[in-house]
């Protein structure tokens, strides 16, 4: 299958101040191919939420190249630019935050139909209609309503709706269901599934939750402090990680299941360095437990290991 | 957990606790009844969605929740055989932070910004057990050490802000356990952490309850959390304890529909990628509009008239209670 967006790479620096930048993504290069999830995983500092946003221009990237359908976002400005973004989604974390309180769900989905232009009243209520019915919110009910009238479950349908409306080929889900309660979760993801099985939707679906993107990935990227660690089909990547640091994140996941005996993360002791000053070379090297000399001065590239299999460590766990 | 089985008095027994709020849409009730039993050294899981009344159950049994936050409380709470609601606030002030403790959500929130971290340790051991302020100050060093931060003697000079989510955490976890208390109270505190920090911090709250023979009282939405380390769980729906039992019986053997349906609602690692998830229908109900009968009768797939009708009381079996007119797994019960 061919690649609906090609990352290559990407850089994102976030100035702090005295000359300093946060390296929040740093020469990251992935694909996402039409019609695939890719499943983004890493902590908080990773870069995977800067990375969302850079590829949608939100603000554009310091540096490299973003590929929709082989057109690069970062050259693109304006009327071209605009052009393209009714194909390009995203879903945000706080359902409630990212709705504008002050509007009827029906306008507030309704808001990208009149900001592409469609000016057709009945038009826009036709498609707004058949996108709620879609994600399983009655129209004729919640046409008036606002968004503080719902719970986070049900906010979360009303974005989802919104992104959809647009008929758009890729969305990228930002933690779209970390903030919702458990009993609420799976019903969220159900509906991400079926909307990408019945509007052949392309996902970039980022979460810290291992099971949620282990669910849904055909294939996971993991980032450690702005770089790329690992990419791998979903099967394989959880079976046998390649990474250290993927190896830990295995480990460290509470598993529901008294019986199953926690894992070890064989991490050093200590906390993540910060983004302001990563370590040299390879960046997980300061709680790596193989780190080795040339970790600190070799930055590893991200290499083919087998086909599909792309790890950026010197000393892999899988050969 | 029961109490029946066991001979020895508990360390904490909660009987008939109640918590409820007046609101613009009338009285909520936020906690309806709850009873349990904590002995010394164990661990006791409480899990619940939010709005289920676990946080505020437990912060109304050590006086967070009461009449000065507008909130009308009830029930008895014996503490070593004291019943805590009859002490006078002087009393009380002797027995939270010493022989309670308490570990919040978010350190950021918890700790005082403006004062150094080591004096914020030392403050109970001055306050509560005679320490002078050189003693309290070496002592607090010796804490941060056992809480595994680096370096002690130049943190113990820092300020909060000075400091990662996890090295915060694990300074409340020194201030909590500084006057050795017999309970240590948990609540949600690794979910504003990463999961490779909140790990650590997991391994460090295990390590100190067994060294010191503490009972911890472990608040949690993660199934997986208390699956890993909780004797005992407790399971909270709409302000009332739904179920409880040994922690290998919740999951492996789960009594009450809501424990099963929530459990197959998670997604596994060990299952295929695209698997479909049993999602729970609807929602947690509006607790300032509550039904007579069971709370999660709306959502329930095993639901009956009387289910809409009568509200089912925790019932023991042995040593484990659960609160449902069809239990699973139960003769007589839909799952026999």
């Amino acid at each position: 299958m061919s690649d609906l967006l090609a990352i290559q790479n990407l850089v994102v620096e976030y100035p702090v101040g005295g000359g300093r930048h946060v390296h929040a993504v740093s020469d990251v290069t992935l694909s996402v191919k039409q019609g695939e999830t890719l499943g983004l995983v890493g902590e908080s500092g990773s870069g995977k939420s800067s990375l969302a946003r850079a590829l949608l221009q939100l603000p554009p990237p310091k540096a490299g190249a973003v590929l929709f359908d082989g057109q690069d976002l970062t050259k693109m400005r304006g009327q071209a630019l605009r052009a393209v973004r009714p194909r390009l989604q995203m879903i945000f974390q706080d359902p409630i935050a990212s709705l504008n309180p002050r509007r009827k769900v029906s306008e507030i989905i309704a808001e990208p139909l009149i900001v592409s232009g469609v000016s057709d009243a009945a038009e826009r209520s036709r498609r707004v209609r058949a996108v709620m019915e879609a994600v399983g919110l009655d129209p004729d009910l919640v046409w008036n309503r606002r968004p503080h009238e719902f719970s986070g479950g049900q906010c979360q349908r009303i974005a989802i709706a919104r992104a959809l409306v647009l008929e758009p080929s890729l969305i990228v889900c930002d933690e779209p269901v970390s903030a919702l309660d458990v009993s609420i979760r799976a019903q969220i993801v159900n509906l991400l599934e079926d909307m990408k099985a019945r509007f052949g939707l392309t996902l970039l679906f980022i979460a810290h939750d291992l099971a949620v993107v282990k669910s849904v990935s055909d294939r996971v990227a993991v980032m450690y402090l702005g770089r790329l660690c690992e990419v791998a089909d979903s099967d394989s990547l959880f079976a046998t990680p390649a990474h250290p640091y993927t190896a830990a994140l295995m480990a460290a996941i509470p598993v529901p299941d008294p019986d199953v005996p926690l894992g070890d993360t064989k991490l050093k002791p200590g906390d993540p360095p910060s983004p302001l000053d990563p370590p040299s070379g390879c960046r997980f090297r300061t709680r790596c437990p193989h780190a080795q000399p040339r970790c600190a001065s070799d930055v590893p590239p991200l290499r083919a290991i087998a086909p599909g299999r792309e790890v950026a460590c010197h000393f892999p766990l899988v050969a | 957990m029961s109490g029946q089985a066991k001979s020895q008095a508990p360390l904490l027994s909660v009987r008939n606790a109640e918590v409820s709020f007046s609101t613009a849409r009338g009285p909520l009730r936020a906690v309806d009844g709850v009873s349990f039993d904590l002995h010394e050294g164990r661990t006791l899981g409480i899990v619940g969605e939010s709005g289920s009344g676990k946080s505020v159950l437990v912060r109304s049994l050590i006086g967070l929740v009461g009449a000065g936050s507008g909130a009308g409380v009830a029930g008895q709470v014996l503490f070593e055989g004291r019943d805590l609601r009859g002490l006078s606030p002087r009393e009380f002030r002797g027995v939270l932070g010493t022989e309670i403790g308490i570990v919040f959500q978010d350190p950021m929130t918890s700790l005082n910004p403006v004062m150094k971290i080591g004096r914020q340790i030392g403050e109970g051991l001055r306050l509560n057990r005679g320490l002078d302020s050189k003693a309290a100050a070496r002592r607090a060093v010796e804490l941060l050490s056992e809480v595994g931060i680096p370096e002690p003697e130049r943190r113990a000079r820092q300020y909060p802000h000075e400091m990662s989510g996890g090295m915060r955490q694990r300074v409340a976890i020194a201030i909590a356990i500084a006057c050795a208390p017999k309970l240590l109270i948990a609540d949600e505190p690794t979910t504003a952490l990463d999961v490779t920090v909140q790990r650590q911090i997991l391994d460090l709250l295990q390590r100190e309850q067994r060294q010191r023979g503490m009972a911890m009282i472990l608040i949690t939405h993660d199934l997986g959390v208390a699956a890993g380390r909780a004797d005992d769980i407790m399971v909270m729906y709409a302000g009332r304890a739904v179920e409880a039992a040994a922690t290998r019986e919740i999951f492996r053997s789960p009594r009450m529909p809501y424990t099963e349906a929530l459990l197959r609602s998670l997604p596994r690692l060990t299952d295929p990628t695209h698997s479909r998830l049993s999602a729970i229908p609807g929602r947690p109900p509006d607790l300032a509009r509550r039904s007579g009968g069971c709370s999660f009768a709306p959502r329930c797939s095993y639901r009956t008239t009387q289910c809409d009708e009568q509200q089912p009381v925790l019932t023991w079996e042995a040593s484990r209670g659960y609160a449902c007119f069809h239990p699973r797994g139960v003769e007589g019960g839909v799952g026999a």
